[in-house]
C-alpha cells in the first residue's frame, strides 16, 4: 500500500511530505479536506441512493456537480436545486473551474459532497490539484462497451484505467452504493479481473 | 400447530405473490410489507388476528426500510412471510419471533442480489427482439422472464423452510435453557427501537423532538388509539407549518425557465394509448429489475402502446424499442413524470420534429431520473409509507383487521394517485413539468408537514410496540423497593423503551452502522437477562 500523499500543486496549499522528515503543520489544509465529505462518481449524479441515504449520513450543505454539458445547462441546474433537500445548496460547475471552486467552499466553512459522472473528470479534479484522498464509485450505466465491475457499476476501459490512475495517486478507491453497505475496494474488485486494464506495473499486481 | 402441505404451498405461493409486479405497483407498497403479509399468512393458517399482529410486530422492525436503486436492507418476504408462519406454528410469542426475524431478513437479501444480477440475461434476450422490432416479445419477456425466476426464488425457499424447518428450529428452541428463551423474547421487545430510531435518524431534526414526545405522552398517558394520534399529529403539522413557516432560502432565485410554455404539438395518441403505457408502466417498472439497466427493460414495456401506435415500419419499430431499453432508474411514482414526458417526445418526433433527437430523448430521461428519485423516494418511500404504516401496526396491535385494510387502501390510493398525475403532468406540460412539481412552496411546507405527523405517530409507535423493563430490586430495611414500579413508573410511563429509542438513533446519528446497532442490541438484551437486571416485572 502506498501512502497516500497529496499532490504537490493543490489547491488548499496542503503541505506533502513526500520525503520530508518531518511534517510541518498540516492543520489548516487537512481541517479543509476533512470538510470534503465524499467524492462520488455517479452518472446519475443527485438521485434516491444520494439523497436518502449519503446527504443525510453526512450531513453536507453544499453538494458540487462537476460536469462540461450540465454547467451551460440552465433547466437542468434548475431542477437540481429543486430537487436537493431543504438547507443543501447545488452548485454546478465545469470542470476547469471545479477544483478551485470547490476549494473556495471549503474555504468558506462549508461541508461539500463532490458528484462526476465519469472517473475522468475525477482525474482531472486531482490533477488540477483537489487532494482529495477517497473516491467513491457508486453508479456507471452499462452500455454497448462496458464491463460490469461491481453491482450496478459498469465501466469502459478507459474508465477502468481512469480509476486506476487516480488510485496509483495513493487514493483509496471504493465501491459503495450506500453508506449501510460495505464498501469493496477498488483493488480487490480488479485482482479477479482481466488484465488488459493494466495502465502500469503498479495496477497489473496480482498475488497469484 | 402442524403445517399441512397445502397450507405451506398456498403460504409460499404469497410470499411470491408479494414480491412480484401484479399488484399495479402497490405490491411493493402493499403485500411487501409484514403488517399485510403476516395478516396474509395468518389467514392461510387459520387465524388472521394472530398473523396480523405478528407480522404487525415485525415490521415495527423494519419502519426505517427504504431500498435506493437496487440496494435492499434485510429482505421483507422472508422476515414477514416466513417469520410470521414460524412463529404461528411453533406457537412462539411475538417478542421471541422478532429475534428470529432480523437472521431471516438478512438471509432472504441474498435472493435480492442474486435476483439483481440474474434478471440482467433477460434483458441481452429483449434486446435480440428489439433488434427485429417485435415489441410485443420484448413486453413479454418484461412480465413473465423475471417473475418466473422470482417464483422460484421465493416459493421454493419458503416451501423448504416451512414443511421441513419448522421441527428443526422447534427443536433447537427446546434445547435452549429457559433463560435463553426469555433473553430472546427480551430482546424482541427491544428490537422495535431500531426501526423507530432509523426513521427518527432519517426524518426527524432535533427541534422537531417535541413533537415525537407529544404522541409518546399521548399513548403512554392516555391511551389514545393510533388513529386519534395521527389525526393530532395532523393537527399539530397545520398548525407547525402555518405559524412556524417554512425557512426561505437565502440563495437568489434562479432565474425560472418555466414560464416558456410547452410548444403546440399534434396529438397523435388517444386516451387509450395514454393510459395504457402508463399503466404498464405502473405495474411493470421492476418486472425484471436488474443490476445492468435497472429498470430499463420496464420503461421500454411501458413505451409499447407508444410504439406500436407511433411508428409503423419494422425499422422505426426497432430503433424506438432499442432507443427505451437503456439504463434507467427512479423512484417509479414521482418519478413517472419522466415517462410521461418521454412519451410526449416521442409523439413529436414522429410528427417529423426534427429537434427531437435520439439524444434529446436520452438526456432528457437521464438527466430527469435522478433528481426525481431523490424526490421521490423520500417523499414517497421516506415519509408516506412509514407515516401509514404506524397508523396501520397501531391498528393492529388493537387487534383490529381495519389495521392492515386501511394501510392498503390509503397507501394504494396515494401511490396510484401520485404515478397517474405526475405521468400526466409530464405528458401534457413537457419537461417543464419537473420544474412545476417541484416549485417552491408546494414540496417544502407539504414535507415539514408530513415529518410532524410522522414524529407524532412514531412517538406512540414508541409507547405501545418497545418493551424494556427491569427487575432490579433495593432493599430498604423490611421494604423491597422495585426499581421499575416504584421508581422509574413514578418518573415517567414507558421511560425505559422512550430512552432506549432515543439512544438508538443518537446511535445512528454518530454514524453506527445499523447492523451495528441490531448487534448491540442482541447483546445489551441477552447480557442483562442472563444477568438478571432485565425481565418483565
Amino acid at each position: 500500500m502506498r501512502r497516500y500523499q497529496a499532490p504537490r500543486n493543490n489547491v488548499l496549499g496542503l503541505f506533502c511530505w513526500h520525503g520530508a522528515k518531518e511534517a510541518p503543520s498540516q492543520g489548516k489544509g487537512e481541517a479543509l479536506l476533512n470538510q470534503l465529505a465524499l467524492v462520488r462518481v455517479d452518472d446519475r449524479l443527485i438521485h434516491g441512493q444520494v439523497v436518502v441515504k449519503w446527504l443525510r449520513h453526512l450531513g453536507c450543505d453544499q453538494i458540487w456537480i462537476v460536469d462540461d454539458a450540465l454547467a451551460d445547462d440552465r433547466f437542468m441546474q434548475n431542477v437540481f436545486r429543486l430537487a436537493a433537500p431543504a438547507g443543501v445548496q447545488v452548485q454546478v460547475v465545469a470542470a476547469y473551474e471545479g477544483a478551485h471552486g470547490i476549494a473556495d467552499a471549503l474555504r468558506r466553512g462549508k461541508r461539500v459532497m463532490v458528484l462526476v459522472k465519469t472517473p475522468q473528470v475525477a482525474q482531472k479534479l486531482l490533477e488540477q490539484g483537489l487532494p482529495f484522498r477517497e473516491l467513491n464509485v457508486g453508479g456507471l450505466a452499462a452500455g454497448p462497451a462496458t464491463t460490469r465491475l461491481y453491482k450496478s457499476v459498469s465501466a469502459t476501459d478507459e474508465q477502468v484505467a481512469s480509476l486506476l490512475r487516480i488510485q496509483q495517486q495513493g487514493v483509496r478507491v471504493f465501491f459503495q452504493m450506500v453508506p449501510e453497505e460495505p464498501p469493496a475496494e477498488l483493488r480487490a474488485v480488479m485482482s479477479g479481473k482481466d488484465t488488459r486494464y493494466c495502465v502500469s506495473e503498479e495496477g497489473c499486481k496480482h498475488d497469484d | 400447530m402442524t403445517i399441512s402441505p397445502v397450507q405451506a404451498v398456498l403460504i409460499a405461493l404469497a410470499a411470491y405473490l408479494g414480491s412480484s409486479t401484479w399488484f399495479v405497483g402497490v405490491g411493493y407498497f402493499t403485500v411487501y410489507r409484514p403488517l399485510v403479509g403476516g395478516t396474509i399468512v395468518g389467514l392461510i393458517l387459520g387465524d388472521a388476528i394472530s398473523g396480523m399482529q405478528i407480522g404487525a410486530a415485525i415490521n415495527a422492525i423494519y419502519l426505517g426500510f427504504i431500498s435506493t436503486g437496487g440496494s435492499l436492507p434485510g429482505d421483507l418476504i422472508f422476515a414477514g412471510y416466513i417469520g410470521t408462519a414460524l412463529a404461528m406454528l411453533l406457537g412462539l410469542d411475538a417478542e421471541t419471533a422478532l429475534s428470529l426475524v432480523v437472521p431471516l431478513g438478512l438471509l432472504g437479501s441474498a435472493i435480492w442480489f442474486f435476483r439483481l444480477a440474474a434478471d440482467s440475461l433477460f434483458v441481452h434476450w429483449a434486446d435480440d427482439f428489439a433488434r427485429r422490432g417485435n415489441a410485443r416479445a420484448v413486453a413479454a419477456i418484461n412480465t413473465w422472464a423475471g417473475q418466473a425466476l422470482l417464483l422460484v426464488l421465493y416459493a421454493v425457499p419458503t416451501f423448504v423452510i416451512l414443511y421441513f424447518g419448522a421441527d428443526v428450529v422447534q427443536a433447537a428452541l427446546e434445547a435452549l435453557p429457559p433463560k435463553a428463551v426469555e433473553a430472546l423474547a427480551m430482546v424482541g421487545g427491544m428490537l422495535p427501537a431500531i426501526g423507530i430510531g432509523m426513521l427518527l435518524n432519517y426524518l426527524a431534526k432535533w427541534r422537531l423532538l417535541p413533537f415525537y414526545l407529544l404522541g409518546f405522552l399521548l399513548a403512554s398517558y392516555l391511551q389514545l388509539p393510533a388513529l386519534v394520534i395521527a389525526l393530532v399529529g395532523l393537527i399539530a403539522a397545520t398548525l407547525h407549518v402555518q405559524y412556524a413557516g417554512h425557512v426561505a432560502g437565502e440563495e437568489e432565485k434562479a432565474p425560472g425557465t418555466s414560464t416558456a410554455a410547452s410548444p403546440e404539438r399534434a396529438k397523435r395518441l388517444g386516451r387509450r394509448d395514454l393510459l395504457g403505457s402508463w399503466f404498464r408502466w405502473l405495474t411493470f417498472s421492476h418486472s425484471c429489475y436488474n443490476y445492468e439497466r435497472l429498470q430499463g427493460l420496464g420503461f421500454a414495456h411501458g413505451m409499447v402502446p407508444i410504439i406500436q401506435r407511433l411508428y409503423h415500419t419494422k425499422e422505426d419499430i426497432a430503433s424506438a424499442l432499442e432507443r427505451h431499453l437503456v439504463f434507467f432508474n427512479t423512484e417509479p411514482n414521482v418519478g413517472a413524470v419522466v415517462h410521461g414526458v418521454a412519451v410526449a417526445m416521442e409523439e413529436e418526433r414522429a410528427s417529423g420534429s426534427l429537434e427531437i433527437t435520439d439524444e434529446a430523448i436520452n438526456s432528457v430521461k437521464s438527466g430527469l431520473m435522478g433528481p426525481l428519485a431523490g424526490v421521490g423516494d423520500s417523499i414517497t418511500q421516506g415519509l408516506i409509507t412509514p407515516i401509514l404504516l404506524s397508523l396501520g401496526i397501531g391498528l393492529a396491535q388493537q387487534g383490529s383487521l381495519a389495521g392492515p385494510f386501511l394501510y392498503v387502501l390509503l397507501i394504494s390510493g396515494a401511490i396510484i394517485g401520485t404515478s397517474y398525475l405526475s405521468w400526466m403532468q409530464g405528458y401534457q406540460k413537457g419537461k417543464m413539468a419537473v420544474e412545476y412539481m417541484l416549485r417552491e412552496g408546494l414540496l417544502q411546507p407539504l414535507v415539514q408537514g408530513a415529518t410532524v405527523v410522522a414524529l407524532t405517530v412514531l412517538g406512540g409507535l414508541t409507547a405501545t410496540t418497545v418493551q424494556l423493563s427491569t427487575k432490579l430490586a433495593i432493599t430498604v430495611g423490611p421494604q423491597v423497593v422495585s426499581l421499575q414500579t416504584d421508581v422509574l413508573d413514578k418518573i415517567l410511563l414507558g421511560l425505559l423503551p422512550l430512552s432506549l429509542t432515543v439512544f438508538v438513533w443518537w446511535l445512528l446519528k454518530g454514524k453506527r452502522s445499523p447492523l451495528a446497532v441490531i448487534l448491540a442490541v442482541f447483546v445489551i438484551g441477552l447480557v442483562a437477562t442472563w444477568l438478571g437486571w432485565m425481565g418483565w416485572g
